[in-house]
């Protein structure tokens, strides 16, 4: 991959969990480039898997597929998922999982989105005629100070 | 691909990636489990929500019996997981 602030890598997944191994093929073949420390490759790789599952889940009905792009600015790395969708998730306004309730209840969800929060730099959601796009900030070498 | 296998003293060693497309075979394998147990993650080198949720369900269930679960050899961005979502707060980690 390129470092390209107009250049976007995109590829297309259907909208299914068995979609998974392609998906890490493709980041494995996305990132070798970039030299990434393993820490970084770990968690761009659980909050890809986070976010793709969420869209499949919260969309159950919808059947276009789902596009994973990359896209390069000096030591910014985005990452985008979208997909057309009538019932839009904003998991920017997800609250945190109430811990006591997630082990009271045994429950299965809502950790997902909270991890991706801890291990990205920023998460922004849009939802613009029908097509959601959920983008993901990392920056290589740690984010840069807010004064800066 | 995860791998589970039980050791000869009890324990459950998984090996490869705990992503979603495994979480079913894991939730079978862990159905099995009605002791306490030892869980040894040496040799695996991813986890996500999913697979964590496989090991809350386990630990609720055994819990509520009086049984345990003990997790062992987790690599430095497993733990920092278990740390993000204060999962290490339950489980004991060694």
């Amino acid at each position: 991959m390129h470092a390209d602030k107009n250049r976007w890598e995109k590829r297309s997944f259907s909208r299914s969990i068995s979609e998974l191994n392609r998906i890490f093929d493709y980041l494995d073949e996305l990132l070798e480039d970039l030299e990434l420390d393993d820490r970084s490759l770990f968690e761009i790789k659980v909050s890809v898997e986070e976010l793709f599952s969420n869209v499949i889940k919260y969309n159950r009905d919808a059947d276009s597929p789902v596009e994973i792009g990359f896209n390069l600015d000096g030591e910014r790395l985005r990452i985008q998922l979208s997909s057309h969708e009538n019932k839009p998730f904003d998991i920017t306004k997800t609250e945190e999982v109430d811990f006591d309730d997630y082990i009271e209840q045994g429950r299965v969800g809502g950790l997902g989105i909270q991890i991706v929060k801890k291990m990205m730099d920023h998460v922004d959601f849009n939802h613009h005629q029908g097509l959601s796009t959920i983008t993901l900030t990392k920056y290589l070498s740690g984010k840069p100070d807010a004064n800066n | 691909m995860l791998t589970i296998e039980k050791t000869d003293n009890g324990t459950i060693r998984l090996t490869g990636r705990f992503d979603e497309s495994q979480s079913k075979k894991a939730i079978e394998e862990f159905e099995k489990i009605e002791k306490s147990v030892t869980i040894d993650m040496s040799g695996l080198d991813y986890i996500s929500s999913s697979g964590l949720s496989v090991l809350v369900q386990t630990y609720k269930r055994l819990n509520d019996k009086g049984e345990k679960v003990k997790l062992t050899n987790l690599n430095s961005h497993i733990r920092d997981i278990f740390s993000y979502t204060r999962l290490d707060q339950i489980f004991e980690i060694e």
